[in-house]
């Protein structure tokens, strides 16, 4: 069978390149700005996300991890109480300021674990040993505070509120959804610190269950002791995190129009190369109506050229996108492409340049075969 | 069963142009046995090529038989007229109308696929190609090929299949009149091989030496005095 379709594509290589150019821009314009949407909302919950934590104690209407709210440490021994719970522990989460070497002030975001060997948070140390965030005023920070603070070095020290603290370790890919640094020190010294609100104090609960725990019924136990506060699993604690970016600062609606643009861009790309190219090819359909073919038979080729088309727009588009990903860790921002979002991606390549295709159908479908004799 | 590949009996047409009706067949009638080969002859605008497009169920007429190979068409839908092409008629084009991205056997073979035939399609192509004496111009694609070698390939690809009825609009139009008798002479002495009929239309006069018969069209109406 002689493949006209293809033939003809390839034919014209020029526009075949334009269509595919643009199928090809507008995948990379979506894979890149839904993977990093996906990179920023992971760091919305990635602290949740790398805690092994079942079950997480928040007090009341916390909207999400960063903006917590302090309520009593001592709830946390009513639920260590609870039957099915293996452990439980507070954890403070605050901003502080530190001063920097040059005078000048910057934020950082406090994570503090009253353990942290349990909970495996940090979960990527570069240098230093965690074990010292119990034996001093010391802390960790995240290596991707050098944007912010400048170099430092394990052993300089850095001075939080009133307080110098000696840097004792630094992680690597602790960043929040807010791009505020992130140091982690001891509970203790974070209560200390600031006693006026945080003496006394935590601000979340995280309880890891026994094995085998029924975990409806320990949440609703918890909740039965702790009625002032929220009980949340890890992976609705994670989301509720997530939602509150995506929903409360237009970040999803960016995310909606900026693919709806790319999609659109495409879809008109793809259409209007393939209409201009039907239009051109006229009298080749014309001509195969002459001899006998249907309307099917156009369909068929115009249908298997925007496959085509769609098909290789995408291995580039895809490649574009992978090839950006370095960059954007350069920048300090996160491209995450999950598996999932490739094969939407590939379904929504093909569906987009079908429709496109769908204009040059109704064309093709008024061709007055007599055509052929016109000159 | 008809003794003519090609039958029309009072075909009328009229078109619509804006709010005026234009009658451009007044009654034509036409017929054609097998292997006969007959010009039709006339000056532009006379009808010929509406004519033609009917007998080739490309157009539908407004009133009057027209029968392909014992088949009646004259009230045939779309779906029908395509399927009577596919079957019994080859059409050779002023314009050639090859297509350029294919190169001449694909061309052909092509064609062969669009009517329905796929397993002996390149040996049809082969041979076809072979009868005009392009086998060594068989890979090329029409750009590379001069215009009597472009009509010489749509000639192949209107015999390739065998249909019964073969239509040709104005086939030396675009040629110089040497090569364009050439072509029209081995055009001819194919379809007799084949006993397939071939209706010329044309307004060259060369043609008439080497046809069966002449019509001539004028003004719609079949002119009794040519």
């Amino acid at each position: 069978m002689v493949d006209l379709a293809l033939k003809s594509l390839v034919h014209d290589k020029l526009r075949f390149l334009i269509t595919v150019a643009g199928v090809a821009f507008a995948v990379t314009l979506i894979f890149v700005q839904f993977g990093l949407f996906f990179g920023i909302l992971d760091n919305a919950s990635l602290i949740i996300d790398r805690t092994d934590a079942d079950v997480w104690v928040t007090s009341r209407n916390t909207p999400n991890i960063d903006f917590a709210q302090q309520f009593p440490e001592t709830h946390v021994n009513r639920v260590r109480a609870v039957p099915g719970v293996a452990r439980a522990d507070n954890l403070i989460v605050t901003f502080m300021n530190v001063s920097l070497p040059t005078g000048a002030q910057e934020s950082t975001q406090i994570y503090a674990f009253a353990d942290y060997e349990k909970w495996g948070v940090p979960w990527n140390i570069v240098q230093g040993d965690l074990r010292d965030l119990k034996r001093g005023p010391y802390v960790f920070i995240d290596q991707s505070a050098v944007r912010r603070f400048g170099e430092f070095k394990v052993g300089e020290y850095r001075e939080y509120l009133d307080s110098r603290l000696r840097i004792a370790g630094r992680t690597k890919d602790a960043i929040s959804f807010t791009t505020t640094p992130m140091t982690f020190m001891d509970f203790r010294l974070a209560q200390s610190m600031q006693p006026s609100v945080l003496g006394g104090k935590t601000s979340y609960v995280i309880v890891k269950l026994k094995p085998g725990a029924d975990k409806t019924a320990v949440m609703n136990e918890i909740r039965h002791r702790l009625p002032f506060n929220d009980v949340h699993t890890s992976e609705a604690w994670a989301k509720k995190s997530k939602d509150y970016w995506v929903k409360s600062t237009g970040l999803g609606l960016n995310m909606f129009v900026t693919i709806f643009l790319g999609g659109l861009v495409g879809l008109v790309i793809v259409a209007q190369t393939l209409y201009t190219s039907t239009m051109e090819h006229i009298k080749e359909f014309g001509t195969v109506k002459a001899i006998g073919g249907s309307n099917f038979d156009i369909y068929k080729i115009l249908g298997k050229q925007a496959v085509i088309a769609a098909l290789v727009g995408y291995v580039i588009g895809l490649c574009m996108s992978w090839s950006v990903s370095p960059l954007m860790v350069g920048l300090g921002l996160k491209l995450i492409m999950p598996m999932s979002l490739h094969i939407y991606m590939f379904i929504g390549t093909i569906f987009l340049c079908l429709a496109a295709a769908v204009i040059s159908f109704h064309k093709v479908a008024s061709i007055d075969p007599a055509l052929v004799f016109r000159t | 069963m008809s003794i003519h590949t090609l039958r029309a009996v009072d075909v009328k047409k009229t078109f619509q142009e804006g709010r005026e009706s234009v009658e451009v067949l007044k009654g034509v009638s036409l017929e054609l046995s097998r292997g006969e080969i007959v010009s039709l002859e006339g000056p532009s605008g006379s009808g010929k090529t509406t004519f033609l497009s009917i007998l080739g169920c490309i157009l539908s007429p407004s009133s009057g038989l027209v029968e392909v190979n014992g088949i009646r068409v004259d009230n045939a839908s779309a779906r029908e007229q395509a399927a009577v092409r596919r079957q019994h008629i080859g059409f050779v084009f002023q314009q050639f109308n090859l297509f350029p991205s294919l190169t001449v056997h694909e061309n052909i073979e092509y064609a062969l696929n669009i009517k329905g035939i796929t397993k002996d399609a390149k040996k049809l192509a082969d041979s076809a190609i072979d009868a005009v004496g392009l086998s060594n111009r068989s890979k090329f694609l029409p750009r590379d090929l001069s215009g009597g070698q472009k009509q010489r390939v749509a000639i192949a690809r209107a015999l390739a299949s065998t249909p019964p009825v073969l239509l040709a609009d104005e086939p030396t139009a675009n040629l110089d009149s040497q090569i364009g008798m050439q072509i029209l002479e081995l055009f001819r002495d194919l379809a007799k091989k084949k006993n397939q009929s071939l209706l010329i239309v044309t307004h060259d006069p060369e043609v008439r030496t080497i046809v069966d018969r002449v019509i001539s069209i004028r003004d719609g109406l079949i002119n009794p005095n040519k």
